[in-house]
């Protein structure tokens, strides 16, 4: 174990990573900085290019995109109160009156400063606990994966933005569409119309374009002249942030950084939960709670290291049991499946030290966007300004070129098309799309796990399960009793906030 | 009998677009269940047991009922729903850039091939970024040439794999 260790710090000794994830992070903290486009989007449309390097470069390159993003959004979230990203939606509590107090440059380093600890600290811990959890995920078996995987689905459609039934509709519309093309088990035709592209079923690719890149395009072109950000707003100003200061908000950025760990474990919160309760835990904790809301540094630091510190442990469901628990690692998981990397407690058996290095380059981009970050911050605060008349066509191309690429299939592109006007259409009707995605992607795994429960069974599915499986049979009652909880939570706070 | 008439039109006046897409999804479960029969390959059956733990057919079917039950109470929800369409407050003129932007989508992909890479990715940056309202040269070249160059490069050149070449390429 520990030479494994060893072999995966060695194997990230290369200056082209460095370069990769430092390219990643200055990609991802641009396009976090521009308001309307989101992480997700950069991520989908870089995605293809991930798929020609090696592993340990186009992976951390991702890792880059993903970490810088979610940094970024913070910037116009302070500077112009329009958050970057939807991670950085509570950033604006504080972030905004922190810059008319004309202390911009303060909160953009607590911003920077609470990410990066965040983010490191919950990826050290995402390193130290992944190992143990991939070695229990190895004792269980198909009848618990189904369970788990069905867990997750059911997780993912209760956490989802909006209505249990319209979450529910995406997540069989994504299943349906995951049974086009051959079954997992027989490698039976299904729903192909006679229609030879449609043999081989619809690939991940198009659909991730498709539905995350091309509808921020018809949404940017509804207006053509987008307001304009005044550039005298873009400007980071006052004095820099003091030690003192910082060692001040150390309790908070530790408190928001467990929080942050701990709901990234779990499929489905996501940044935008872990920043909101790091924000309010701040505030109940806090000896002056009336100063939240009109420029309190730590309440730019609380949700600012929550939101970071989700990221490192989203990995934890990924690798281990293959399960992405957001959009954003749905998008790696392509990007591991594309490089034959299949995720699952095998793969650190298969692949040990290279799971082990992509995972210490997650520590080595924090570092590294330290260093951007603060070096590169006060340029990034100008993109705000940047037309999109430029930006939109460059999505256009990019997302097509790289479509294109993997496959060389045109009819790819039509595909990526036509999803894209489904998920414009969906979001314009308030359907959140991360179901779809999570059905059409899990959706093969867990028809394979039910199969070979099946053949286990020898046809006594519920004997099977109650005589033998018991931790199936757990995860199995846990399922609606986390349905109802969820919901019954969720119904109490729409009462509490209407 | 006024009674009745009355509770069918408020229920009439509370169909909403929710209540549409629930219908949709309702007639899309029937839709599928009904094309199982036509559009899942049975697997082969060896001494009387099929070769598999479950049949292809059972996925599409399960998807079927939910979209059918879950369409269901999604209607039945949706008469209480107030939510607003984001198509509602959509200008004429949205529209209008939005189908510009779909067609030039459309015929980029379909002349991909026949023109390559460079010159539809030139033409329909240039285009959208014009229709947009640039007027800066300068920004308008760096999108429209600068870029596709760029991209082109970057794909075929350090990647290593082929986008449509120029139509006169080989």
């Amino acid at each position: 174990m520990f030479d494994m260790l060893i072999d995966a710090m060695l194997m990230l000794m290369r200056l082209d990573i460095l370069l990769m994830i430092s390219g990643g992070l200055v990609l991802g903290m641009l396009v976090g900085a521009l308001p309307g486009f989101t992480t997700v989007m950069a991520m989908a449309i870089v995605l293809p290019i991930s798929f020609f390097l090696e592993p340990i470069l186009g992976i951390p390159f991702l890792i880059g995109v993903y970490k810088g993003g979610i940094f970024g959004g913070s910037i116009p979230a302070i500077l112009v109160n329009i958050p970057g990203t939807g991670a950085s939606m509570a950033t604006t509590l504080d972030g905004p009156a922190m810059t008319r107090k004309g202390q911009s440059r303060k909160a953009l380093e607590i911003a920077l400063v609470a990410s990066v600890v965040g983010d490191f600290l919950s990826s050290f811990g995402t390193i130290l606990i992944i190992g143990p959890i991939a070695m229990i995920a190895l004792l269980i078996g198909p009848p618990e994966i189904s369970a788990i995987l069905l867990l997750s689905l059911m997780i993912i459609v209760m956490s989802s933005s909006g209505n249990f039934l319209k979450g529910m509709v995406m997540l069989l519309i994504g299943m349906f569409l995951a049974t086009v093309g051959q079954d997992p088990v027989g490698a039976m035709v299904r729903f192909d119309f006679n229609f030879y592209p449609l043999q081989a079923g619809i690939d991940l690719l198009p659909l991730i374009i498709g539905l995350f890149a091309i509808p921020e395009i018809l949404f940017a072109i509804e207006q053509r002249r987008e307001a304009v950000v005044d550039p005298a707003h873009t400007k980071a100003q006052g004095e820099r942030l003091r030690w003192s200061e910082l060692m001040a908000c150390g309790r908070t950025i530790l408190r928001s950084t467990a929080i942050g760990g701990v709901i990234g474990m779990v499929p489905g919160m996501g940044q935008v939960v872990a920043a909101f309760i790091g924000y309010s835990a701040a505030m109940g904790a806090s000896k002056h709670p009336e100063t939240f809301g009109q420029g309190e540094i730590e309440g730019v630091a609380a949700p600012e290291a929550a939101n970071n510190a989700v990221n490192g442990p989203t990995m934890v469901p990924l690798l281990t049991l293959g399960i992405p628990g957001d959009n954003i690692t749905a998008i790696l998981l392509g990007a591991f499946v594309a490089q034959g990397l299949r995720p699952g407690p095998q793969l650190f058996q298969d692949q040990g030290t290279l799971v082990y290095a992509l995972l210490f380059s997650m520590l080595l981009a924090c570092v590294l966007l330290l260093v951007i970050g603060y070096l590169l911050t006060p340029v990034f605060a100008r993109v705000v300004t940047i037309s999109k008349a430029y930006l939109v066509p460059l999505m256009l191309i990019f997302a097509v070129g790289g479509t294109y690429v993997y496959r060389s299939n045109p009819m790819d592109l039509y595909f990526m098309i036509g999803f894209g006007l489904f998920g414009y259409g969906a979001r314009k009707l308030h359907f959140d799309l991360t179901p779809l995605v999570m059905g059409f992607i899990l959706t093969p795994p867990l028809e394979y796990a039910l199969a070979q429960s099946m053949l286990l069974s020898r046809g006594d599915l519920l004997g099977y399960l109650v005589g033998t499986r018991p931790i199936a049979v757990g995860i199995l009652v846990l399922t609606p009793v986390l349905i109802f909880w969820l919901g019954y939570r969720q119904r109490k706070q729409r009462r509490v906030r209407p | 009998m006024t009674n009745d008439m009355a509770r069918a039109g408020s229920v009439l006046a509370r169909l909403n677009f929710n209540s549409a897409v629930a219908l949709a999804v309702v007639v899309l479960g029937i839709v599928i269940w009904l094309l199982v029969p036509y559009q899942v390959a049975e697997p082969p059956v060896f001494f009387g047991r099929s070769s598999v733990g479950i049949s292809p057919k059972l996925f599409p079917q399960m998807i079927a009922i939910g979209m059918v039950v879950i369409g269901a109470l999604y209607f039945l929800a949706s008469l209480s729903m107030r939510q607003i369409s984001g198509f509602r407050g959509l200008s004429a003129s949205a529209y209008v850039n939005l189908g510009v932007v779909l067609i030039a989508m459309l015929a980029y992909v379909a002349l991909l091939r026949p023109l390559g890479y460079l010159a539809t990715s030139m033409g329909v940056a240039t285009a959208i970024s014009f229709y947009y309202g640039s007027r800066n040269l300068v920004g308008i070249g760096l999108t429209g040439i600068a870029a596709p160059l760029v991209i082109y490069t970057l794909f075929t050149r350090y990647l290593s794999v082929s986008l449509p070449p120029f139509p006169w390429g080989s």
